[in-house]
This record gives structure tokens, C-alpha cells and sequence, in this order.
């Protein structure tokens, strides 16, 4: 039995850095994923997401600090951490010679509580051809046999890296479909990368995001969304003095056009948003929701984009 | 009990995943089976035994095919194409993926190779059976474990596209060249597979398949070091079987090389069991050989100063030729690393301290060498070549062409300076032909000839020249005349000369020997029973200490005749009164060229005090008087 932290921290990554040669991709990267959770790591292509789930598995180790599974090292417990562990990887791969049926064999021997007709069920349910070599079936397919293994050890914590990439909307709506589900029923943990962000705004609670080697955000997802609000208001040729006042709302990006400016502020709230709206005297300066998407763009995306 | 079940179970996909190979195995298990009876439609013949040689060939390839094909992709290829985390994401430890598909690959290699074999093994049973021996199956697994950890380092580094590559390639020829400094060293040291025998192995293991599993083995360690390490990055675990091959590879070469150094570095102070000895004439330098401590069968040899403790260690495995007045010895050393360059050494024993003088005369082969008497010029042969030195001035004098027909020089004596005697025998020890090799004209002139009854090593010539005996028949030294038999087929005679054209012979009947003398006219003289001596094992005369006594060697009958080491008693016979008087026990002569071997040549330089070895070490012997004075133990505890 392998002992949970007394925080209830399924996943802690402590410092973690990840370098390549010269190069440094993930510099002390440090967040604890809560048990019964769903964390989504988000950032741009190439800032290090798939090198923190290879650190995140045991399957690479770091160039400096931890990563933490129920409390245990994973580089130095790696196989015993596993059995508690589904997994989706980036590229869903086997044996290319082997069959559905084959593989489901394979893992059924490797864990403690496997389940083999919830596995069953659901390859049955995707419709997936069992005796078809894993080479020759559907990057769609493959996926789908890699969610019902990774399902079918009825694992703590769920790991997907990136899982529907190079699907289409439809396979990506029933991906989701299929683990909000699933996450209904059992309420177990789970840590997402993905730049599918309307799938994460439906299920994630906590998003992190990485931008230039570092976590710049690490939030409940409501309190991010409650957080980020764009602003819109006229532009009277006094932007400037607009400008500073913005900034008590930590400014993230503005964009200033023919007809005014749009601002995307990171620590929204009504006291000092009305106090802005004094200065100015610009009564008619409106304030709006942003979605997942818009508050990754804003802050990933260059300032001033 | 988990763990084995895991590593079974990887094992088992790997197996599935690749069975079309053992099919493939089945399909040409069955060629050989065919080929008699197919071969001749395409007009090709085999026997039955041919059958077994095909089957063995075709399972060999097998194995080696199988070896290099999942080798290079049971870990290369999952890691380049970054499957390997398809077994890294579930509860299997590095050591189980790395050994179950380590297994699986092995359970394809061997069944293969076995399914390859089966169809020749029912239908050609005798055929093929002759390849189930120790020879060839550690040729089959030595090949198979050297292909197959070819196949895993090769499969991983040559997909990772790592700087490292390089690296790699450029340490393979330095750690093949010092591989093979060190293998050659033992090999030449060992002469063979004599020290995997002293350390307990049948001699039948080829030391060259134990030294190719071993760079196999250390290859798949590092695979397994490198998945280990590495897990499913290609580049980290390139990186890590780099580290673990030339890491493990230099510690085998370097523990080798050191090995080897040590082996070869021993000192007369090492052996502990003596082999052989010789004196050289003035008793100033003695030639020792025996087993040196802690090094198996090695058996160096020394020229060794008992009197100053100087020694020089003598290339093993060659002639080293001393000159009868003791004044001069040489032997040729091997110079080049690949072979075929031998380089002539010489040493003036006639210093305390003496030291090896290389000199310029180099061969393509070491030859066979005779030294004149005086040390002063020498004769070599080799091919259908002889030539003559001075080995003052390393001056070549003359080369003449020996005829074909002339095969083996079994004997030469400088009858002068400038004339050798040469004995040569035919194919099969047949057909001697006497030449003489006049250096001064730089002419080899055919002067005899002897048609042999059957082959024998055992040739001498009497001093003079005049006589020369083969086995137990006297004939003319220079024509070849047949002069004398003293054959008989119950009894193995050797013919021993003395001074005065006289010779001896030594009847062993059961265990009762007899000395028999004969004069010059080949007139039986003296006929001495040993009998008194008890029963014997075999008996010599060694020396001629005057005109009419002789020193024998008497080996007595023991139970256990398989020994480096007899116990040798030497007795002295006075040919006037035939009185025998026991002077040692437990001493067995030094060989000399005047004293302890056959009396080929002149006793001007015979002393009355022989040397002797026994389980003690190196004494003398006071032939008068029966007094030991104990030399040297060297390392003999």
C-alpha cells in the first residue's frame, strides 16, 4: 500500500527543471494536484508539457528537483506507482503486431485490480475490431484502446498526455463525453495536457500554465476565469493616463484600435474596475467574461498582440 | 514471484510478436532434409554426412540472423519510435522490460535455431548428431551472444542520431587492438587452452569462444544498463549504454591487458614447479622452464644465473638454441603484433651478466636454427631454404635451395666451420637424404641417402660424424650405408654413442634392464645387468665421466607414470669391474649437451658436478661422492 501525502497530494511536483544539453525548458516548476481533482497543464508547443508527463511517469528523470506520486518518488518507484496509474500517451502505441485482445491480455496479467468487462465493455461500446493488428487500426481507435486500458486497471490517477491530438470534433467531443463520465462515477484524479480547451474548460478544476520554462499560473479554474475580464472603452486620445490606471488591474495585454481599446486584465475586480471608470470619467467602458481559450491566448500569446 | 510472471509475460509478446520467424526456421529446417534429393535435379550431390554439415550451417545462420535482426530491434527500434513507453507506462520495473524482452528474443533465437535443426535430426539422426559436441555448441552460443549483443547496442545507437556515435566508432578499433594485445599475450603465454585447463575447464573450451561471449555479454549488460538508465528517451539511454559497454569493455580489456602483463611479467622466483632444465656448457647460466604461481598451466622460461640471480625471460614456445661450448645462445622472437616477423636474438653466455642482443637478421618464420659448436656460426632452415650466419657480425654467408623431395631436418652437425651435415627426411619420416652444405662454395651437395622401414624422431650422430643412428639401426653418417641393426620388435632400443665410435643400447625386458656396450666395429663388448637397481621405468645413459665409466639415469617403476616430474636415481657403471654404485636419489638430470641427454657430442666439457631438479628446486651433485649442494628453490615452498 503505498501512503498518500497528509495534504492529500496525488501528484507533487517539487522545483522540477528540465534541461536538454544547454538548453532549459522547464525551470522550477512546483504545484501539488489535490486527490479527486482534474489539473490541466496547458502551454504553447514545445514549453515542456510532454517532458513534464515523461518526468510525471518515472520515464525520464529530471535535471533538478522531484516529482512526487502519492507521495512517493516516481523516478525511484516507478513500476510500483504504475499500477495505480492509467495512461494516455501524446501517440497511443503497441506492439504494431499485436491485436486489441492480445494487448488486453498483456496488461490484464500486469495489474492487481484489473477490470476486464469494464474494458471489455467499453471497447465493445467503441466498436473497436479486436482481432485487427494495433498497426492497422485508426489513430481514433487506438486511442480508444488506450483509454479503456488505461481505465481498465480502475486507476487513482489518470494521466493524458495531449489525448485527443489529430482527432477530429466529433472524437474529440465523445473523448470527453466518455471521461466526464467517468469521472462522475469514480472521482479520481486526474492531470490533462491538451490544447483542446473547451474539453479542459469542461472538466478541469485547476489549470497550470507554462509560458518561457516557468508556471506562470496555477488556479482553481473558476478563480481564474473570475480573475481575467476584458475591459472595452472608447478611446479619447488619453490613453496613457487610461493605461496606468489599468495597471492596478495587472494588465496583460492591450490592444488599442480606431475606435478604443480592449484590455485583458489578470486581477479583476469591481471596487477597483469602477475606480477606473471614474478617472477617466469614461462612464460607458464595458467589462466581459473571458473563456478558457481567451485567457490562455492573453496570456501565452505576446503582450500587446 | 510477481516479477517472473511480468517477465514472462514481455517475454511471451515478444515472442508473438515475432513468430513468423520460427516459421520461417521450419521452412529451412527442411532444406537440408531435401537437399539430397532436390540438389540432383539441379545436378548437386550429398551424402549422408553432408546432410548434418547443412543443418548445422543453416541453425548457425539462424541464430546469427535471428540474433542481429531482434537484437537490433527489440530495444532500438520500440525506443526510435518511442513505443517503449507502451511497456514504461504500465508496472513493470526497467530490469523486468529490459529481461523479459532479453528472453523473448533469446526463446526465438534458440527455438529457431532449434525447430532449424529438428527435421535433419529425425531424418538424418547420426548426420546431425555429430554437431551436438562441446566444440560446436560453444562456437553456436559464443557467435549467437556476440551477434545478438552486436545486434542490441547497434539497434539502439545507430537510431538514437547521437553525437555519440562517433565516439563509439572510434573506440571500437582501440579496444580491438587492445583486446587483441591482450588476447594474444595469454594465447601465446598459454599456448592455447592450457590455462583455461589449469583453472578447472575441459581443455575441449576454445578460448576464442569464451573471449567472443564475453565481448557478447558485456554488450547485452550494457543494453540493459543503458534501458535501465535511459528507460523510453533513445538519446539518455544511448547515452547510458555508452557509458555501461565501454566502461564494462575497458575494464575486461584493461583486466586482461593487466592479466596478461602479470602473467607474462613472471620471474624465476614464481615457479613452483619445474618443468625442464638445461645447462649451458661452463655451468654458468642454467635454462629453466616450469609452472608459475597463480597462472594455471603457464610455464615460463628462464635463462637464469644461479650464481647472480640473473635471469632472462625466454620467449615461450621457441627453439632456443644453445652452442655446445656453452658460450652462445639464440632463438628468434616474434616482432610484429599480426605475425610473421621474427627477429633473431642472441646472448654471449660466457658473462655473468649477460643481456639479449637483437639483432638484424628478420625472418617471415622463426626457423629452425643449429648453432656450431663454438657458437660462432649457425645454420637456419625454413621452407626449402637454408641459410648461414655469422653471428659475430649478423652477416648473412650463404643461402642454398634444399631440394622438395627433402621435407624435415631431423638432425645437422658442423662437422668444421665452414661444413654442415644435414639429415632431412621425406613425407611420413621416410627417405632420408644426407646433404652436406658447404658455406665457403655456397653449395649443398646431396651425399646420402636411407630408405626408413617407418617413421621416427629419434636421430643422433656420433661425434665424429661417421655414424648416424635412427631409432635402433647404425648407418654411415655420410652415405647412409646400413651398417648395424639392432632391431627387435619386442624391445624399444635407442642407440646411444660414446667415445671411440662406441655405442650403447639399454634392453628393457619388462622391468629387468640390461647395458650393453658395443666397440666401434659394432662388436658387442659389455653386457651389465641392472637388476640390482630394482624395477625400472625407463633408463638412459647421460654421461661419459672416463673411458670406462658411465653415468645412467634410472627411472624406477612407479604407479603413477603420468607425472611432469620423475623421481630419477643416478647410478655410475664401471665398464672394468661392471660395479654399479648408486650416487642420488630423487634427482632428475638438467639436460645438457654434456650431460642428462643423449651422447651426441664430445665431453671435453663434462663436469663431475651435474645439476639436478627435483619437488625441492635446483641442486648439484657430486658424481664422486654423492653430495648435494642445493642451488635454488625458486618459488617452491
Amino acid at each position: 500500500m503505498i501512503p498518500s501525502l497528509s495534504d492529500g497530494a496525488v501528484i507533487g511536483f517539487e522545483d522540477l527543471t528540465v534541461r536538454y544539453g544547454k538548453k532549459t525548458v522547464l525551470e522550477n516548476i512546483s504545484f501539488r494536484v489535490p486527490a479527486g481533482s482534474v489539473y490541466a497543464l496547458l502551454g504553447r508547443n514545445g514549453v515542456g508539457k510532454s517532458s513534464a508527463v515523461r518526468c510525471l511517469l518515472g520515464q525520464q528523470k529530471p535535471t533538478n528537483g522531484r516529482i512526487t506520486l502519492f507521495g512517493q518518488d516516481v523516478w525511484k518507484h516507478r513500476a510500483r506507482l504504475m499500477e495505480k496509474v492509467g495512461v494516455i500517451p501524446e501517440e497511443p502505441d503497441a506492439p504494431s503486431d499485436m491485436n486489441a485482445k492480445q494487448i488486453v491480455q498483456f496488461c490484464s496479467s500486469l495489474y492487481p485490480s484489473w477490470d476486464p468487462n469494464s474494458v471489455n465493455e467499453r471497447l465493445a461500446r467503441f466498436k473497436v475490431p479486436m482481432n485487427v493488428a494495433f498497426g492497422s487500426l485508426s489513430k481514433g481507435q487506438k486511442g480508444q484502446v488506450a483509454l479503456a486500458l488505461a481505465l481498465g486497471s480502475s486507476p487513482d490517477l489518470l494521466v493524458l498526455d495531449d489525448p485527443t491530438l489529430g482527432l477530429d470534433v466529433v472524437a474529440r467531443k465523445n473523448f470527453f463525453e466518455e471521461l466526464v463520465g467517468e469521472l462522475a462515477d469514480r472521482g479520481m484524479t486526474v492531470i490533462i495536457t491538451s490544447h483542446d480547451l473547451t474539453g479542459i474548460e469542461r472538466i478541469a478544476d485547476r489549470i497550470g500554465i507554462v509560458k518561457d520554462n516557468k508556471l506562470v499560473v496555477d488556479e482553481e479554474i473558476e478563480t481564474l476565469k473570475a480573475k481575467f475580464r476584458r475591459i472595452r472603452y472608447p478611446n479619447k486620445g488619453i490613453e496613457s493616463a487610461y493605461g496606468n490606471a489599468l495597471d492596478t488591474l495587472d494588465t496583460v495585454q492591450v490592444k488599442v484600435s480606431g475606435w478604443g481599446v480592449e484590455a485583458v486584465v489578470s486581477n479583476y475586480d469591481e471596487l477597483s474596475f469602477n475606480k477606473f471608470r471614474n478617472i477617466g470619467g469614461i462612464m460607458d467602458a464595458e467589462v466581459s467574461a473571458m473563456s478558457l481559450e481567451d485567457i490562455f491566448t492573453a496570456i501565452v500569446g505576446e503582450k500587446g498582440e | 514471484m510477481k516479477n517472473i510472471k511480468s517477465l514472462l509475460t514481455v517475454a511471451i509478446t515478444e515472442v508473438k510478436s515475432r513468430s513468423s520467424l520460427l516459421g520461417a526456421a521450419l521452412v529451412m529446417g527442411f532444406f537440408p532434409v531435401l537437399f539430397p534429393t532436390v540438389g540432383k535435379v539441379f545436378g548437386l550431390t550429398a551424402n549422408y554426412n553432408d546432410v548434418g554439415i547443412i543443418a548445422y550451417a543453416i541453425a548457425l545462420c539462424c541464430a546469427v540472423g535471428f540474433s542481429l535482426l531482434v537484437g537490433s530491434s527489440i530495444l532500438g527500434t520500440d525506443l526510435a519510435s518511442r513505443r517503449m513507453s507502451f511497456y514504461f507506462i504500465r508496472p513493470l520495473s526497467s530490469l523486468t522490460v529490459w529481461g523479459g524482452k532479453l528472453l523473448g528474443a533469446l526463446a526465438l533465437i534458440f527455438g529457431g535455431s532449434l525447430i532449424a535443426i529438428t527435421p535433419s535430426a529425425i531424418f538424418f539422426t547420426q548426420s546431425t548428431k555429430q554437431f551436438f559436441t562441446l566444440d560446436h555448441i560453444s562456437a553456436f552460443t559464443s557467435m549467437t551472444l556476440l551477434c545478438l549483443g552486436l545486434g542490441l547496442v547497434a539497434g539502439i545507437i545507430f537510431r538514437s542520431r547521437s553525437f555519440l556515435l562517433g565516439l563509439d566508432l572510434a573506440l571500437v578499433p582501440i579496444t580491438i587492438v587492445l583486446g587483441l594485445v591482450a588476447f594474444f599475450r595469454i594465447i601465446t603465454a598459454y599456448r592455447g587452452s592450457y590455462f583455461l585447463e589449469g583453472i578447472g575447464f575441459s581443455r575441449n573450451f576454445d578460448p576464442v569462444a569464451i573471449i567472443i561471449s564475453i565481448v557478447g555479454l558485456v554488450m547485452i549488460v550494457s543494453s540493459g544498463i543503458g534501458l535501465v538508465l535511459g528507460r523510453t528517451d533513445i538519446k539518455k539511454v544511448h547515452r547510458a549504454v555508452s557509458a555501461g559497454l565501454w566502461g564494462l569493455m575497458m575494464a575486461v580489456v584493461l583486466s586482461g591487458l593487466s592479466f596478461s602483463q602479470w602473467v607474462v611479467s613472471a620471474s624465476p622466483k614464481d615457479i613452483v614447479q619445474i618443468h625442464s632444465g638445461y645447462v649451458a656448457a661452463g655451468d654458468k647460466w642454467l635454462l629453466v622452464s616450469g609452472r608459475a604461481w597463480g597462472r594455471g598451466q603457464y610455464s615460463p622460461v628462464f635463462l637464469l644465473n644461479p650464481k647472480t640471480d640473473e635471469y632472462v625471460r625466454m620467449p615461450e614456445s621457441r627453439e632456443i638454441n644453445i652452442s655446445d661450448d656453452g658460450s652462445r645462445a639464440i632463438w628468434m622472437e616474434e616482432k610484429s603484433f599480426l605475425g610473421g616477423d621474427f627477429q633473431l636474438v642472441k646472448m654471449n653466455l660466457k658473462d655473468d651478466v649477460a643481456k639479449p642482443v637483437y639483432t638484424s637478421v628478420r625472418f617471415p618464420q622463426s626457423g629452425s636454427w643449429k648453432l656450431s659448436k663454438d657458437g660462432l656460426r649457425a645454420i637456419v632452415t625454413r621452407e626449402q631454404l637454408i641459410t648461414a650466419f655469422d653471428l659475430n657480425e649478423d652477416k648473412e654467408l650463404a643461402t642454398v635451395h634444399v631440394p622438395n623431395q627433402a621435407k624435415w631436418l631431423t638432425n645437422a652437425i658442423f662437422l668444421n666451420s665452414d661444413l654442415v651435415r644435414l639429415y632431412y627426411s621425406g613425407d611420413q619420416g621416410k627417405d632420408a637424404r644426407i646433404f652436406d652444405f658447404d658455406i665457403k662454395d655456397k653449395k649443398l651437395t646431396q651425399v646420402g641417402q636411407i630408405t626408413l622401414p617407418a617413421y621416427t624422431y629419434y636421430w643422433k650422430v656420433s661425434q665424429d660424424g661417421e655414424k648416424l643412428a635412427i631409432a635402433n639401426i647404425i648407418y654411415n653418417g655420410k652415405t647412409g650405408e646400413k651398417l648395424f641393426d639392432l632391431s627387435d620388435a619386442k624391445l624399444d632400443r635407442r642407440i646411444q654413442f660414446i667415445d671411440n665410435g662406441r655405442f650403447t643400447v639399454i634392453d628393457l625386458v619388462g622391468a629387468e634392464a640390461k647395458l650393453r656396450v658395443f666397440s666401434k666395429d659394432n662388436v658387442e663388448e659389455q653386457s651389465i645387468s641392472l637388476g640390482t637397481m630394482g624395477k625400472l621405468q625407463s633408463a638412459y645413459v647421460s654421461s661419459q665421466i672416463s673411458e670406462n665409466e658411465l653415468a645412467l639415469n634410472l627411472c624406477p617403476l612407479v604407479n603413477n607414470t603420468y607425472s611432469s616430474y620423475y623421481r630419477w636415481n643416478i647410478v655410475t657403471v664401471n665398464l672394468k669391474t661392471q660395479a654399479i654404485t648408486l650416487r642420488g636419489e630423487d634427482v632428475r638430470p638438467m639436460n645438457t649437451n654434456h650431460w642428462g641427454s643423449i651422447l651426441d657430442y664430445s665431453q671435453e666439457n663434462a663436469s663431475s658436478k651435474p645439476y639436478f631438479i627435483n619437488s625441492k628446486g635446483i641442486s648439484r651433485l657430486d658424481l664422486t661422492s654423492g653430495q648435494q649442494e642445493f642451488i635454488s628453490k625458486l618459488g617452491i615452498e
